[in-house]
């Protein structure tokens, strides 16, 4: 079994002797614990068999002796244990708390010592796998609890009768139990098992009785066949009333499954204790066999490791509970026999050494002596650190997942090392999953990157995600999204991210796999298998090779997406947005080159934005949409369709566009009568200085109200300034923003003209910063230039007309 | 009890755990989720209904955050944000704040529970993990070298 050297521990053990302090820390002893009782024989019956009664029955002291030690020792790890002696004969029962016992080792053990009745392993990390199996093994207890890394499990024990897991979820562990009479499984495994209940109770069909945590979600309850459960008589269930009917609905047909049942214990934790109404309600269902019941925490008391105040017996709500659960007699059916149970000072005393709160917690609800109602969950109890004043804050850790998942992933991220709760919390962060590659290198730093560093970089963005992804165990993420310059190189990665964002009900998935301009690798091809799923709410795709017919598809297969956005697709040739029934608010279609033909018929389309080649006209039934912004070499052919375009979509209210004076063709009178927004990016250079079609464009529309400007280039124009006709009207315009002033010639010709016509001006905004994406300098803000231009603006001020609140940014 | 006002609101009472009494309107005690299918399964008949989870101090900012949101409508988008925020500033720390959370939580009350998690995770936001355990008496049970392995597993997020 196990062996260990002796010296070192015994060596510890004295120094217990030395002070209070030295006691103490004994306990936290974390070295080889070598319980050795074979190797020296002598010296301990030396050390230990001065007892007279003790010397007499060797094996005993010695199991005495290690479980006291074992007993007494804290330390959350302990490296090695090793216990070596001959445990064959008296040996029934053997208690490992975090003791590092390996699956072999336990094995040996058990084969080795075929009178071991008890099995207890609790918090031993070591273990991984484990094989219970013999036919001739005596076990007829076995409990593996918080052992955390186990991963295959199976049992085969002809006469075990009770088994007890808390752990990490592995399948179906049962192949020949014929005597298991009881089954307790908690944590994240119960969910698996109330999942795959159809399956495990196929395998226990003498099971007598079962507790385990009832998940009221209906999606997380595989119902068991009829009859699959037929002699389960005692049931005992921890309850989240979180969502009364789905919960009660499932649980009434798990309750009907259950021929024989004879006793039911509901374990309230949080939540809507009230839902007890209901399930008298439910009662009508034939549960003939049902005996007793019994319901703790009745009345919104949260049992056990969910206890808010330590001595809940003490307070005013326990008080409440307890008054209620009595005048609820008044509702038991004669004949039933009525016990509330309440708390007096003796039990709550003989239990302080365990769970303190156990036997004052239950309130019975009809007949019976209630022993059995929490004994199951002492070693949980025991292991689960004191929750201290972060348990009175906050109870539930749904609570708490609840406001992790509205940080920052980055935010959220941090709070791992806070403490093993959070650290465990983290990985249920089901917020926004943003995988920002670039932000994290800076994308300046990205273009000037070495191309041979870039491969790094690569691999070790994709090890990151991996690894993140590969430990969250929220059972759904809201948004997934990653940036970084990937290739085709890292495609089965990305897919993998795909998969993930299916298995998550993924509702905005953001692949951004751009970055690197000089970059001509071949870029990731749109995923099929996206193509099947439809949650999609919003879908961002950069530098993702997708082309129309996968967009169509995606738009038909996910009927609530109403956000789409593609960026660089090469593959992207012809495109038709339309449908009936399309939910679709928000579209924008960048730098997709290879577009030729482009339609959109969306009857719920609030804006579009693109920036591309030429297409024609592309609205064909927009009734809602309000903003429109174009830019680049489409630019130009608005302006000169203007005309026909805008009649297409006379609803409009927000237009960005580029101001390309030659080509403006001008707008029949009445045609844009809504828009109230416009920004024009505009040239005020030789070329374009043409100020007079501009005031063509600005009094056909009665109802603009704000006006943007964002000067593109500008030059000193050498020419004096012109004075334009003034007799136009812009009677709504309140608001001018000019982005980008510099003070010459045409702009502050083109603000007097504002001046002039608008008369209901109210604000004038000056800025002198760059527009976006003009300013090729980070730092244009300390330039001279940028100085003088300030300064103009200021002194611009004084021609401002008195009533106007003027504004330099 | 079910009680109807002269307006033809139909009124009924709450119970906090301290026994105190709120007499609402039926359509500003139905933003909870668990108060509506109280109301529907017909609890609300039988007198009052209790909370024992909620005190009266929570209940009555928990009613008046229900009362501002079932009169107003859309329009008035702007103005409920600001009050929002007024409210939640008003509930002073985040011990308040978290009783509100539970409240909200075990009542069903998305918006509140949405904007009281918002607030607690603004509060966490730009905090060292020393200042946030201390708000939040949070107990580091980690060894120096679990410590380190955890910082060092979410390196990133420490950048």
């Amino acid at each position: 079994m196990v062996r260990l050297l002796r010296e070192e521990i015994e060596r510890s053990g004295k120094a217990s002797v030395l002070s209070t302090r030295w006691k103490s820390l004994w306990t936290l002893y974390s070295g080889r614990l070598d319980f050795d009782g074979l190797s020296t024989p002598s010296s301990f019956e030396l050390n230990h068999l001065h007892h007279p009664l003790a010397s007499a029955l060797p094996r005993e002291r010695f199991v005495s002796w290690v479980s006291k030690v074992l007993q007494s020792i804290q330390t959350p790890f302990a490296d090695e244990l090793r216990v070596c002696f001959d445990l064959a004969i008296e040996s029934r029962e053997l208690h490992l708390v975090w003791v590092d016992v390996s699956g072999e080792d336990l094995e040996a053990g058990l084969s080795s010592n075929q009178s071991l009745e008890v099995l207890r392993v609790i918090s031993s990390h070591s273990l991984t796998r484990l094989k219970v199996c013999g036919s001739s093994l005596k076990l007829k207890l076995l409990q593996i609890s918080h052992c955390f890394n186990l991963k295959a499990f199976e049992i085969s024990a002809p006469n075990i009768e009770s088994f007890e897991y808390v752990g990490p979820t592995i399948p179906n562990p049962f192949k020949h139990v014929p005597h298991l009479q009881e089954f307790s499984v908690r944590g994240e495994y119960g969910s698996y098992v109330m999942k795959h209940m159809d399956e495990i109770s196929s395998s226990i069909p003498q099971l007598q009785w079962f507790e385990a945590d009832w998940n009221p979600h209906p999606l997380l309850y595989g119902p068991i066949k009829s009859g699959s459960l037929s002699r389960l008589k005692h049931l005992e269930l921890f309850v989240n009333f979180t969502k009364v009917r789905d919960g009660l609905a499932s649980l009434s047909i798990l309750l009907k499954e259950l021929p024989s049942l004879y006793r039911l214990v509901i374990k309230v934790r949080l939540a809507q204790q009230l839902s007890r109404e209901k399930q008298e309600v439910r009662s009508e269902d034939s549960l003939g066999s049902l005996k007793i019941m019994e319901v703790i925490g009745f009345c919104g008391f949260v049992p056990q490791e969910h206890t808010f105040y330590p001595p809940y017996e003490e307070t005013e709500e326990y008080e409440n509970a307890k008054k209620r659960a009595i005048e609820f007699g008044s509702r038991v059916p004669p004949g039933v026999e009525f016990v509330v149970v309440t708390v007096n000072q003796d039990t709550r005393g003989a239990a302080a050494g365990g769970v303190p709160l156990e036997e004052g917690s239950n309130i019975v609800v009809t007949d019976g002596e209630d022993e059995d109602g929490g004994d199951d969950d002492d070693g949980d109890g025991n292991a689960k650190p004191d929750p201290g004043l972060e348990g009175r804050y906050f109870d539930a850790d749904d609570i708490l997942a609840c406001i992790l998942s509205r940080l920052t992933m980055k935010e959220a991220a941090r709070t791992s090392v806070l403490s093993t709760r959070w650290m465990s919390l983290w990985t249920s962060y089901s917020g926004r999953l943003d995988f920002d590659g670039l932000s994290r290198l800076s994308k300046l730093a990205l273009i000037q990157l070495p191309s041979s560093a870039l491969p790094t970089e690569r691999d070790g963005f994709v090890m990151w995600v991996n690894q993140e992804l590969r430990s969250y165990r929220a059972p759904f993420v809201d948004e997934l999204r990653v940036c970084f310059n990937l290739t085709i190189e890292a495609r089965s990665a990305i897919d993998t991210w795909v998969d993930f964002a299916i298995e998550k009900r993924v509702k905005n998935l953001d692949l951004n796999l751009a970055g690197n301009p000089q970059c001509r690798a071949v870029f990731y091809p749109f995923p099929s298998k996206l193509l099947a799923y439809s949650s999609l709410r919003e879908l961002h795709l950069t530098w993702v090779d997708v082309s129309g017919e996968n967009l169509e598809a995606v738009l038909s297969s996910n009927p609530s997406l109403e956000v789409l956005s593609v960026t660089k697709s090469f593959s992207l040739t012809r495109l038709k947005v339309s449908g009936s029934s399309l939910k679709l608010k928000f579209l924008q279609i960048s730098l997709c080159f290879n577009l030729k033909a482009f339609e959109i018929s969306a009857p719920n389309i609030e804006s579009f934005e693109y920036v591309g080649p030429t297409i024609p006209n592309p609205f064909k039934h927009v009734p809602h949409l309000q903003e429109f912004s174009v830019r680049g070499e489409y630019g130009c052919y608005v302006m000169e369709h203007m005309d026909e375009i805008s009649s297409s979509i006379p609803q409009l209210q927000w237009f960005t566009g580029d101001w390309v004076p030659p080509s403006y063709v001008p707008i029949k009178a009445g045609s844009l009568t809504s828009l109230k927004h416009l920004e024009l990016f505009v040239d005020f250079t030789e070329v374009r200085d043409d100020l007079a079609s501009l005031s063509i464009l600005l009094i056909a529309l009665p109802s603009l109200y704000r006006l943007v400007i964002k000067v593109a280039l500008a030059e000193q124009l050498s020419r004096k300034m012109r004075e334009l006709k003034s007799e136009d009207s812009l009677g709504s315009l309140k608001i001018v923003e000019v982005i980008g002033f510099c003070g010459f010639v045409s702009d502050v010709e083109f603000l007097l003209y504002v001046f002039k016509n608008a008369s209901g001006l109210e604000k004038l905004i000056l800025n002198p910063s760059r527009p976006d994406g003009y300013s090729l300098n980070p730092r244009y803000d300390k330039t001279e230039k940028y100085q003088n231009a300030r300064k103009r603006a200021i002194e611009f001020g004084s021609s401002v007309p008195p009533g106007v609140e003027f504004v330099v940014v | 009890m079910s009680i109807t006002t002269e307006n033809n609101e139909k009124m009924i009472t709450l119970m906090s755990s301290d026994g105190e009494e709120f007499v609402v309107e039926e359509a500003v005690a139905a933003q909870s989720q668990t108060i509506k299918h109280l109301i529907e399964d017909g609890c609300s008949t039988e007198g009052s209904i209790p909370l024992p989870n909620v005190t009266g101090r929570v209940l009555s900012e928990v009613i008046q955050y229900c009362k501002k949101h079932s009169s107003s409508d859309d329009k008035e988008e702007k103005e409920l944000e600001a009050w929002d925020a007024e409210f939640v500033k008003a509930a002073d720390d985040h011990v308040a704040l978290t009783d509100l959370m539970m409240a909200a939580n075990f009542l069903d009350i998305k918006g509140l529970l949405d904007l009281v998690a918002q607030t607690l995770a603004n509060m966490i936001t730009g905090k060292s993990p020393e200042e946030v355990r201390r708000m939040w008496n949070i107990k580091n049970d980690f060894t120096p070298e679990e410590a380190e392995k955890v910082r060092k597993e979410n390196q990133w997020a420490f950048e």
